[in-house]
């Protein structure tokens, strides 16, 4: 129980003491995890809602793809992107290995299927008259999903959160692909696990409470637009 | 004008729809009627472009639709209603300007134009959501119309109404489409709906058009034994209401007054409908409590059922159902001069609009 | 709608060019250093990356790996630089022509810790392979980091001298960094072979003690090696000579001595080069 009031005093005093090298990590995580969760928003939103909607051979298969995507390990994402993004890898000529870059990747991979999965869960849970009711007034194809959309807005939204805490939380692989540089890659999960090797057990539970705190916070926010919403 | 010709689409192992031909002049009405899983909701689908036939062609206003290239164009001139709502999550207002948004339009005289003709301005900043049905319906309706579509396709379109909001919306349903003489096309199982709405009526069974025609041509003289199974034999009559004494109206129906009670005004056109077993039959005027008395020429006798469906002219078509032993009772034959009586509280009236609606 | 859609973008594109900044300034063309978890885990790595990063402007991605892996990333090209402690492989290493200039310039000790009851009679002796023997004998539990590292390879060595194998059922591989395994053995009051450092850091949690110290044999060795240009033409050879250079100087002998005083009043890691140059 000491170790738990001690790790909090020290994460209260690490935060607000404004420690450099604590508000550098805290930084970057969030820089990674919202870009990355951008970015996975763009290509899984609408792609998610298309492949609800349309009707194509092989749908069925291609929708269980996207839900094992759903539980693809993170560690293992690592270890293929490190393959993939390493100097004799075939993305070598990129460099982005053991930099943001690649750790962004890495986590767009992570929470794009997450996030497609979700949103086409969620468009196919809608009365398939509805859409047509959607075209019939006129819409095209692209304004039909954006107006379907701004309908499922509190699942789409979830899907974003749902996204988003796969990879704020997750060390795998920005381990593995970012290497836990200081001052470079380092991100409030690795630094935790830093922390823990050295056996500074109270920084350790520190950084894990700012993560918490920083994780609720945008969180907040996201449910903020959610529940707003929804009258 | 549309024209539908040898249309086919085949759902194997449960429907396989084709119709010969089906037609609807511009500005008049069509309802197709039909039971449960006829096709009548897969012929709306194919015909909205939502479904794809396997053959066939769909004429409207000239032009092949499925052979068209800019179908949005086509769309953006159609408005579908389904039997629910489909409203968005926004307020009144927002959900019937969608459409004018959706093609870069910005004019809100329209959307309030609209509000006015649905009687539902005072509802204009209020949430969807918050509704009647009633009131969803109608802002359902001023959604569609606001874009002011060439043709309307409804598909059940008050299967969800209360009756009391069923006719009063309707009514101005008709006088709005009128008005604006546009084409439409509407789907129902509801025969009072159908006959309130139409000009003209399609029965379709099991994936055909069995019969188009006039609505009484279609009560009265179905076309085969599928169509007259499913409308049922009634009397089906026109008339205006000529004077109305308390809850009792006078309809004048050739050169015959019928008394029937309802709550419609002088001046109504309507439907008169008379269930033959309502009728009775005797050979002398009896002083019974029934108000009809008519005398008639038996012009067919034929056995239906387990009983016997006679068909008398009053002066107007007039269908009744016997027994058989009143058949045998009576010395019943064709040419036969008997009187035909039924109550006023036996005939349902249909209104058909005030005179000056059609077209 | 809209309205507030445009508002979040905004407010995003906002948050990401504020926050972008150095990130993306050095990253081309550093000097990838595969170096130990042992040398990250003491606070060494950082302080000499820092102080190296600060004089000579130029960057270093200092990865801390296992030894296996960072031997590995070696022989594949991925490190330009290696710093790591196991003399064996690391000479088969060079020897097959991977790496060049291998220096041993540093060393810190291990220690054997273990439960202050001491089951297996061990605490004051010198000779870590007897301690071993005399642990497994006892059939005392023994926990092991069981991850190839350059501690694990020292433990195999010691038990290898000691002529014995560890009794089976009592014999743990934690699979886990030094001071999560010196915690399992502390949970489950068995010894450990860890390296001092660790322990000095942990000493105030834990209730294991030091049951033998200061044979020659728990002595760890670090050295560096540059991965052979010659043989990976993609290996950023300047970049890794600045930082072996650097390394081996004066400034970080310095720092390196010095390292510990402060946190733990002993010093943790000895310098070995015989020319300070």
């Amino acid at each position: 129980m000491n170790f738990i009031l001690e790790g909090f005093r020290k994460g209260v005093i690490l935060l607000f003491g404004l420690n450099s090298e604590v508000l550098a990590v805290l930084k970057l995580s969030l820089y990674i995890s919202i870009l990355a969760t951008f970015i996975a928003v763009c290509i899984g939103v609408p792609l998610g809602s298309i492949i609800a909607i349309k009707k194509f051979p092989l749908k069925k298969i291609i929708i269980a793809l996207i839900n094992t995507g759903m539980g693809l390990p993170p560690v293992v994402v690592g270890l293929f992107a490190v393959l993939f993004l390493s100097r004799n890898g075939p993305l070598g000529f990129l460099q982005w290995l053991y930099t943001p870059k690649g750790m962004i990747l890495a986590q767009v991979i992570i929470a794009a299927p997450i996030i497609t999965g979700l949103s086409l869960a969620a468009v196919q849970s809608v009365d398939p008259r509805f859409y047509q009711q959607i075209l019939s007034l006129g819409a095209t194809t692209r304004q039909s999903i954006w107006v379907l959309l701004k309908e499922i807005r509190l699942s789409v939204l979830a899907a974003v959160i749902a996204g988003f805490g796969s990879i704020i939380s997750e060390v795998g692989a920005v381990m593995m692909v970012g290497g836990n540089i200081k001052g470079q890659t380092r991100v409030l999960t690795t630094a935790t696990v830093l922390e823990t090797n050295m056996g500074n057990f109270d920084i350790a539970i520190a950084l894990g409470l700012i993560l918490l705190t920083m994780s609720f916070i945008v969180n907040l926010a996201l449910t903020f637009i959610q529940q707003s919403e929804d009258r | 004008m549309i024209e539908i010709k040898n249309l086919k689409l085949d759902f194997p192992g449960r429907l396989n729809l084709f119709i010969n031909k089906l037609s609807v002049e511009k500005g008049r009405i069509l309802a197709i009627i039909g039971p449960n899983g006829s096709g009548k909701t897969t012929l709306l689908n194919i015909i909205a472009l939502f479904q794809k036939p396997d053959n066939g062609s769909l004429e409207i206003f000239g032009e092949n639709i499925f052979n068209m290239k800019d179908k949005l164009a086509f769309r953006r001139e159609t408005s579908f209603i389904f039997s629910q709502p489909y409203l968005f999550n926004e307020t009144v207002y927002n959900n019937i300007a969608l459409p004018l948004c959706l093609r870069g339009m910005h004019d809100t005289g329209a959307v309030d134009e609209m509000l006015d003709l649905f009687k539902i301005s005072r509802l204009k900043m209020n949430l969807a959501a918050t509704l009647s049905q009633g009131e969803k319906h109608r802002v359902s309706l001023a959604r569609a119309f606001v874009t002011k579509p060439k043709l309307i396709l409804l598909d059940e379109p008050f299967l969800s109404l209360d009756s009391r909001f069923k006719e009063s919306l309707i009514s101005d349903l008709r006088r709005i489409i009128k008005l604006n003489k546009i084409t439409t096309i509407f789907v129902t199982q509801d025969q009072s709906e159908a006959l309130a709405l139409c000009d003209t009526m399609a029965v379709m069974i099991n994936g055909r058009v069995l019969q188009q025609a006039g609505p009484e041509d279609i009560f009265t003289r179905p076309g085969s034994k599928e169509v007259a199974d499913f409308v049922g034999i009634e009397t089906i009559i026109e008339g205006p209401i000529c004077k109305k004494e308390g809850n009792l109206c006078f309809i004048k129906v050739k050169d015959k007054i019928l008394e029937a009670v309802s709550e419609y005004s002088e001046g109504d056109d309507v439907f008169i409908c008379i269930r033959p077993e309502d009728v009775v039959v005797s050979k002398h005027i009896d002083t019974n409590s029934a108000r009809n008395h008519f005398k008639a020429i038996i012009i067919n006798i034929e056995p239906w059922r387990l009983e016997y469906k006679l068909s008398l002219d009053c002066g107007f078509n007039l269908a009744v159902s016997v027994t058989a032993q009143s058949v045998k009772n009576l010395d019943l034959r064709i040419g036969q001069e008997i009187v035909a009586s039924f109550k006023a509280t036996a005939v349902h009236l249909i209104r058909r609009g005030s005179q000056d609606d059609t077209i | 709608m809209t309205k507030r859609l445009v508002v979040c973008v905004l407010t995003f594109l906002l948050f990401v060019s504020l926050f972008n900044p150095h990130l993306e300034a050095q990253e081309n063309r550093s000097a990838i250093l595969a170096t130990t978890t042992s040398v990250q885990d003491t606070g060494l790595l950082d302080v000499l990356i820092d102080a190296f990063q600060k004089e000579t402007g130029l960057t270093v991605k200092a990865i801390a790996v296992g030894t296996g892996q960072a031997l590995q990333m070696g022989r594949l090209g991925e490190a330009d630089i290696l710093w790591v402690h196991s003399p064996a492989d690391e000479k088969q290493f060079v020897d097959e022509g991977y790496g060049i200039n291998r220096t041993t310039f540093m060393h810190n000790d291990f220690v054997i810790l273990g439960p202050k009851i001491d089951p297996a009679k061990v605490i004051g002796m010198k000779n870590a392979a007897e301690v071993f023997k005399k642990i497994s004998s006892a059939k005392a539990l023994f926990v092991s980091r069981g991850d190839n590292s350059g501690t694990h390879k020292k433990e195999k060595v010691i038990w290898k001298d000691a002529g014995v194998l560890p009794d089976k059922n009592a014999y743990i591989e934690a699979g886990q960094g030094m001071a999560k395994t010196v915690m399992v053995a502390n949970e489950k009051q068995g010894y450990v072979l860890a390296d001092r450092s660790t322990y000095l850091s942990l000493k105030k949690i834990i209730d294991l003690v030091i049951v033998s110290e200061g044979d020659q044999a728990l002595i760890n060795s670090y050295s560096l090696i540059l991965v052979n240009p010659d043989k990976f033409p993609k290996v950023n050879a300047n970049g890794a000579k600045a930082l072996f250079n650097y390394l081996l100087s004066r400034d970080s002998q310095e720092i390196i001595e010095n390292f510990g005083k402060t946190k733990f009043g002993e010093q943790l890691f000895f310098w070995d080069m015989k020319d300070n140059q």
